[in-house]
């Protein structure tokens, strides 16, 4: 019941948010999601608190499941300016060009995340930002900022803190850990050693990327080899792994834990820095959906519905 | 909830009782056995390994003589009582000393010593006892929740000395894709770690498990291949998982004459689904009810069922 009404309360002050309305005439920056049915107005809370926090609108490029409807889009378009919409036929009507990627992606049995791949690889700007819907930014986001204005590397993205793996150790064996080492080693042709962390804490919540396309689709084929030959390419991370290895492969920086955090249960929840932190991804389906839909409310009405 | 409670000690009740019941088997104390059965067994499984051996014997009509290890740090390990009825039903030589001839034995290998001797690396690590310190010159490992129900013509021959490779119980392949408690990569890390130690996928069997493994010398079982596995297991973080033996045996052997018995006939069941699909069929020799989903009760129904059937093991075959 006070589930129900949180999401009521929620999709109803969604109405309410102000537009962000960029101008097409740069495709220099802009956000790209994966976007189903029901988490557009967790999206338009997503995208929102970031264009508020950065006083910036930026333009929008979505990549729809399949799931999305007329009037979803009416919803998306009515907030943002969406310079481009693809859908998931793109990937079935790829075609097949002995390429085991593409293979990956026209699977039909392979997870929906693939499609994380084609919201990178279609997007129209040359820096993009890849946004899940289930963030929520809190404060002006300075790492964010930082990379956005002088980038050192090509790729930046969400991770935890290392002592996280010390403190909940099941997340060795959730997520692959051991099959991270092997790919990471096996695409290097470099020896394990047993002390490296790296990417392991890596999360594809935001992306930052300025990859050129050609080289990314060029690497995530030979992943994808790799990733054939192990059966791999079913696995429900198949598709973070193979991100965390694009950013072992390329120039990539995490962004600082501390502050753009991810949280998947309400132990890591509560062990947050609320005075700190700048955004958090509420990662994973452990009832982390309903604290984000309440983080919202508090946030949209604390900061007045993103009016400035 | 509580009746399948109570369903289930009910049916531990009648398999201790049919126990009780069943003819000795032994062969006359000698110190130099060419050939034996060899095992690591714990408390809880006393009972399941006399029926796994019972069946064996009536269907392979031979009689051998077990070892078994006893580690004394190990929570579960067999007691005295225990003993006294594995000793009651067959030749039985207990190795007590086992966890200072192994650290002995491995010594020299720092990471599978790591293995053998961490506290938090599953039960399994014990298997390595009797692999190791089995004093027969070829051996058999049975694990104690199998049962036979028909004659195994490939185990005879190399009881006979027809054989001389190793032979062991293979997975069938799709069990990995279509059986939960496999994924999470399982299949995927074996093939990765393979290719990582440069190891060539034909001579490498992924599916392999260590139900049943026959060795025909000791020296067949590579340390160094071992101690390599184990290295990069430690490494990746993966080495006290509960399938980690049975992956480090399926590497140490790949160098060495393997052969794998058929999944067919050899059925190792993981789960109630698998179970009805692949042991309920005519062509069915032994069932390894690996017990990770409750499979031990069904392997109590199916012994008490055979016990019958061959009027406790001393039916004509």
């Amino acid at each position: 019941m006070k589930k129900k009404l949180y999401s009521l309360l929620f999709s109803s002050l969604i109405e309410f948010i102000k537009p962000q309305k960029a101008v097409l005439n740069s495709l220099d920056i802009g956000i790209s999601t994966l976007l189903c049915h029901r988490d557009v107005d967790r999206f338009i809370l997503a995208a929102s608190s970031l264009m508020f926090f950065l006083s910036k609108p930026l333009p929008i490029h979505v990549v729809s499941d399949g799931s999305l409807t007329s009037q979803d889009y009416r919803k998306i378009l009515a907030h943002f300016t969406v310079s481009k919409i693809t859908t998931h036929s793109v990937a079935a009507g790829l075609r097949q060009n002995q390429s085991f990627f593409i293979s990956y992606l026209r699977n039909t049995y392979t997870a929906t995340n693939k499609l994380k791949f084609l919201a990178l690889l279609t997007s129209p700007f040359t820096k993009t930002i890849l946004l899940d819907a289930d963030i929520l930014f809190f404060r002006y986001p300075t790492a964010l900022i930082k990379q956005l204005k002088n980038p050192s590397h090509q790729f930046y993205y969400l991770g935890r803190e290392k002592k996280s793996f010390l403190e909940f150790p099941q997340l060795i064996e959730h997520e692959l850990y051991s099959h991270r080492k092997l790919f990471r080693s096996l695409l290097s042709t470099q020896a394990i050693r047993e002390d490296e962390i790296l990417t392991l804490f890596f999360n594809s919540g935001i992306i930052l990327s300025s990859i050129p396309k050609k080289d990314l689709l060029k690497f995530l084929d030979k992943v994808f080899t790799l990733f054939y030959f192990a059966h791999f390419e079913n696995e429900y991370l198949a598709e973070e792994i193979a991100f965390s290895l694009v950013a072992d492969h390329f120039t990539s920086q995490q962004f600082p834990a501390t502050t753009m955090t991810v949280v998947s249960d309400w132990k890591e929840y509560k062990k947050i820095n609320k005075e700190k932190v700048e955004c958090i991804h509420y990662s994973a389906d452990r009832g982390m959906k309903e604290i984000q839909i309440v983080d919202g409310i508090k946030t949209l009405l604390a900061k007045r519905l993103f009016f400035k | 909830m509580i009746f399948f409670k109570i369903k289930y000690w009910l049916k531990l009740l009648l398999l201790k009782t049919a126990v009780t019941l069943l003819r000795p088997k032994k062969t006359p104390h000698s110190f130099n056995h060419k050939i034996g059965i060899c095992s690591s067994i714990s408390h809880d499984y006393v009972d399941m390994f006399i029926f796994t051996i019972h069946s064996f014997f009536y269907h392979t009509q031979v009689v051998l003589p077990i070892f078994l290890t006893i580690d004394s740090s190990d929570p579960k390990k067999i007691t005295q009582a225990d003993v006294r009825k594995l000793k009651k039903h067959f030749t039985v030589y207990i190795e007590y000393q086992s966890q200072k001839k192994m650290k002995n034995v491995l010594k020299s290998f720092h990471f599978f010593y790591k293995y053998r001797f961490s506290v938090t690396s599953s039960p399994s690590k014990y298997k390595f006892d009797a692999l190791f310190l089995c004093p027969f010159s070829r051996y058999i490992f049975i694990d104690s929740d199998f049962i036979f129900f028909k004659k195994p013509t490939e185990i005879i021959n190399f009881i006979q000395g027809k054989k001389s490779d190793i032979m062991y119980v293979s997975r069938e392949r799709g069990a990995f894709k279509r059986f939960s408690f496999l994924r999470g990569g399982e299949l995927s890390l074996r093939i990765l770690m393979a290719r990582y130690l440069g190891i060539e996928y034909t001579y490498f069997d992924p599916f392999f498990t260590s139900g049943i493994l026959t060795i025909a010398s000791r020296q067949l079982l590579s340390l160094p291949y071992y101690e390599k596995f184990f290295a990069l297991s430690y490494h990746c973080k993966c080495a006290e998982d509960w399938l980690s033996e049975e992956r480090a045996t399926g590497f140490a052997i790949h160098t060495k004459k393997h052969a794998k018995l058929d999944p067919r006939h050899y059925v190792t069941a993981t789960n109630w689904p698998q179970y009805l699909q692949l042991a309920t069929t005519p062509e069915v020799i032994a069932v390894h009810y690996q017990d990770v989903t409750g499979l031990k009760s069904r392997y109590i129904t199916d012994a008490l069922l055979l016990c019958l059937k061959t009027i406790f093991f001393t039916k004509q075959v």
